[in-house]
């Protein structure tokens, strides 16, 4: 049967070069499956965090405590059948120590089921459902980007305490839109605000937001929050701008609704708008410029979010790696476990989002989220300011960890 | 009526509805090929967990569970003529029942999975019967309009954690022979188990009086009405079979991957089930199980060369199509009957 030694054509390239710039000796490799939508409405951010993988690899010279890393790509297909078989794949075929990647929550759960069954670590590098480091929480499964809550929360605190008293949340009505409802209603309303409407519209059949954007006209109420994506989002806010709503109930959401990758389609409509990200291009710290310029050096353009959260995912299973392997006497620990104990307790000081590190349910927490608004740049195009920073959100409760 | 081209033609003995005579030659000689060639592929099914490596068993257990799902569709498709394009539902029902039954209520996974079983053939059943008053076009409609209605309700239940599903979910517990059924050689053995008894079950409906109204109720509704036959009860009883079938494969496939959520029920799955019966082969017995191998093997095969493998794949399905008249088990059966060879044994 066929033994895949899978290097894509990218990072054979790499591979090479890494190989040439290190010692020539023999040495064991440690196998590191990435696991993620590469067809499917998340191909860009799967693209996205694939390009970040790649760079953190570079960055280390494709090696972990002396073992040279093998990354061995898969397609989920964002489909959790075709991510089960992937991942049965990656553990049984090809025996790969870890896996990550992932960007869709329906097949981050299922394979925090395979992990769990199968006691191989699994790192979610975006798979933001609460309940994956929630009910679905195991010794074997991570997770390196947020949950739903933390991000929501964190917003929702933020514009109540900026004295906007009452909201409407617009959204998908499917689990994910369910989700970020929640999320912001929990932070809003315990800042005293108030949702007063909650328009839920039918996920991936609506066209038309005129009648939600009339009845959240009529609440009079002072924003709306919205969680939409993709060509939903152009949508939602092409007819809010064309309901000339932009200064009377601004249209404000996380960076999915104004993600830089729908700026063209936007047309233009986008500029000023304000929303909250856990990563922008436009911090100035030590570790966001560094970042920005290794990126920009390796692919000629900016990171965007999702750039950032490849790059913790990757770098985040790298480290732990190191670690684990190094407290194992120079071998791979037998437990995948320890593995996900190491990235549990790793400190990411030097990350891109801000200082970063993981709660006791194995679940990313950053130090601040950021509130940035689109403005023109220097050469013309928009681009994000940073206009405030907030703390972060909490995670919800309901992990009990066996 | 056109006439068999082959004895190996399972089912497509249309036209002798009225014959009840099991001995004469031909049926004798036919009964005896199948009972070979079911041998020699249950033998080789033994084998492979032998043969090959753990990854490799666990697609074979995958491509086990669509060959019932698929010999399920195939009873409706091949044996009755009718097109369900709603099937993912019922394989839906069997794996929502057994995830709620095993995981949140605590029952025992063997008694789950015939409660499972047992739902989704009253389901489907029920289902059957407001959909097989229709034909054609409609039929394929109404099934997808109840395939999307279980799809839907799957997406709104908070209590199966709607769209994101639900995971860890038990395999059978196999400890009474000192079996665990985690291992992917032992699950295997249980869903090859399960897969001979729904193909024997399957095989007794085909062969039984009942199976042949079917065939007949293919080839010519019209003339069944004016044998005497009250045909919708039959086609009624066919849908629920099949459904039951499904429920089975969706019991299993919850075991297999831990998991469930509304995939599984999506059009696309019910679309991939046909496709798989129809590149195996409708006419023949086995079809569906040659056909759910070929996916999940050149579907693993190619995505392993390719990340556009989806369009390879589709240039296979209008190459089979065109070309393999009567699909994989067609294709076979010709050059068995060239060659002079034993016919039937397309059957495996």
């Amino acid at each position: 049967m066929k033994q895949t030694n899978k290097f894509t054509s990218l990072v054979a390239g790499v591979g090479l070069f890494a190989a040439a710039s290190t010692p020539a000796f023999a040495q064991d490799t440690v196998k590191v499956g990435l696991l993620t939508d590469f067809s499917g409405v998340f191909a860009q951010l799967a693209k996205d965090v694939e390009d970040a993988w790649m760079l953190a690899y570079d960055e280390r010279d494709g090696m972990v405590a002396g073992h040279k890393i093998e990354i061995i790509k898969e397609d989920s297909e964002n489909s959790p059948q075709v991510g089960v078989q992937k991942a049965n794949k990656l553990i049984k075929s090809d025996d790969v120590a870890i896996f990550g990647g992932v960007i869709s929550s329906g097949v981050g759960i299922a394979l925090a089921g395979v992990a769990d069954k199968e006691k191989v670590p699994f790192v979610a590098g975006f798979a933001i459902a609460d309940p994956l480091t929630g009910k679905f929480c195991s010794p074997y499964v991570a997770r390196t980007s947020f949950s739903a809550n933390a991000l929501q929360a964190g917003t929702g605190a933020y514009w109540a305490n900026k004295g906007i008293k009452t909201a409407v949340f617009m959204g998908p009505d499917y689990a994910a839109g369910q989700a970020m409802l929640a999320g912001f209603k929990n932070g809003f309303e315990a800042a005293g605000g108030e949702v007063v409407l909650e328009e839920l519209t039918p996920f991936g059949k609506t066209k038309d937001w005129g009648p939600s954007l009339l009845k959240a006209q009529q609440t009079g109420a002072d924003m709306i929050y919205t969680f939409y994506a993709g060509s939903e989002a152009v949508q939602v806010v092409k007819q809010h701008a064309a309901f000339g709503m932009q200064e009377s109930m601004p249209l404000r959401g996380a960076m999915w609704i104004y993600d830089e990758a729908l700026w063209d389609a936007m047309g233009g409509v986008q500029m000023n708008a304000i929303h909250v990200t856990n990563y922008t291009n436009a911090l100035d710290t030590e570790a966001s410029e560094r970042f920005e310029k290794a990126f920009m050096d390796k692919y000629g353009r900016l990171p965007v979010a999702s750039n950032a959260m490849g790059y913790t995912n990757a770098v985040a299973i790298f480290d732990a790696l190191e670690d684990a392997i190094e407290a194992n006497g120079g071998e791979l620990p037998e437990d995948g476990a320890a593995i996900i104990d190491a990235l549990s307790a790793l400190k990411l000081d030097n990350d891109p989002r801000g200082p970063v590190h993981f709660n006791d349910d194995h679940n990313a927490m950053q130090e601040e989220l950021y509130m940035v608004q689109i403005v023109e740049g220097e050469d013309g195009k928009p681009t994000h300011k940073l206009i405030d920073t907030l703390p972060y959100g909490e995670d919800l409760p309901g992990c009990e960890m066996q | 009526m056109e006439q068999p081209q082959s004895d190996s033609y399972q089912g497509q003995s249309g036209g002798d509805v009225s014959s009840h005579d099991p001995m004469e030659p031909q049926a004798a000689r036919e009964h005896k090929t199948f009972l070979l060639t079911s041998l020699a592929g249950l033998l080789f099914l033994i084998a492979i967990p032998f043969l090959v490596g753990e990854y490799y068993v666990s697609l074979a257990s995958e491509i086990l569970i669509f060959a019932i799902l698929t010999s399920g569709v195939n009873l409706l498709l091949g044996y009755t003529g009718l097109v369900s394009l709603g099937h993912a539902a019922f394989m839906g029902v069997g794996a929502y029942a057994t995830a709620i039954g095993s995981s949140l209520l605590g029952y025992p996974v063997w008694f789950v999975m015939l409660a499972s079983i047992t739902v989704s053939l009253v389901i489907a059943y029920g289902i059957g019967l407001l959909s097989v008053r229709t034909k054609g076009v409609q039929f394929l409609l109404i099934t997808l309009a109840f395939g999307q209605m279980f799809h839907a309700i799957a997406e709104k239940t908070r209590y199966t954690g709607g769209d994101d599903g639900m995971t860890n979910i038990p395999r059978i517990d196999l400890s009474l022979i000192g079996l665990d059924a985690d291992h992917d050689r032992v699950f295997y053995f249980f869903v090859l188990v399960c897969f001979v008894i729904a193909l024997a079950l399957l095989r007794l409906v085909v062969d039984s009086p009942f199976g042949r109204v079917l065939v007949g109720i293919r080839e010519n509704e019209k003339r069944m009405l004016a044998l005497g036959y009250s045909t919708f009860p039959y086609k009624a009883l066919a849908f629920g079979i099949s459904g039951m079938l499904a429920g089975l494969a969706g019991s299993l496939w919850v075991q297999h991957s831990f998991f469930v959520n509304p995939h599984i029920m999506t059009w696309q799955m019910s679309g991939e089930a046909l496709l798989m019966v129809i590149i195996g082969g409708s006419k023949a017995f086995f079809g569906p199980l040659l056909g759910a191998a070929f996916y999940v093997l050149a579907k693993d095969f190619l995505s392993d060369i390719t990340e556009a493998y989806l369009m390879f794949f589709g240039l296979l399905f209008v190459l089979v199509v065109a070309f393999f008249h009567g699909g994989i088990a067609g294709f076979i059966a010709r050059i068995f009957n060239r060659t002079g060879g034993p016919a039937g044994k397309d059957d495996q």
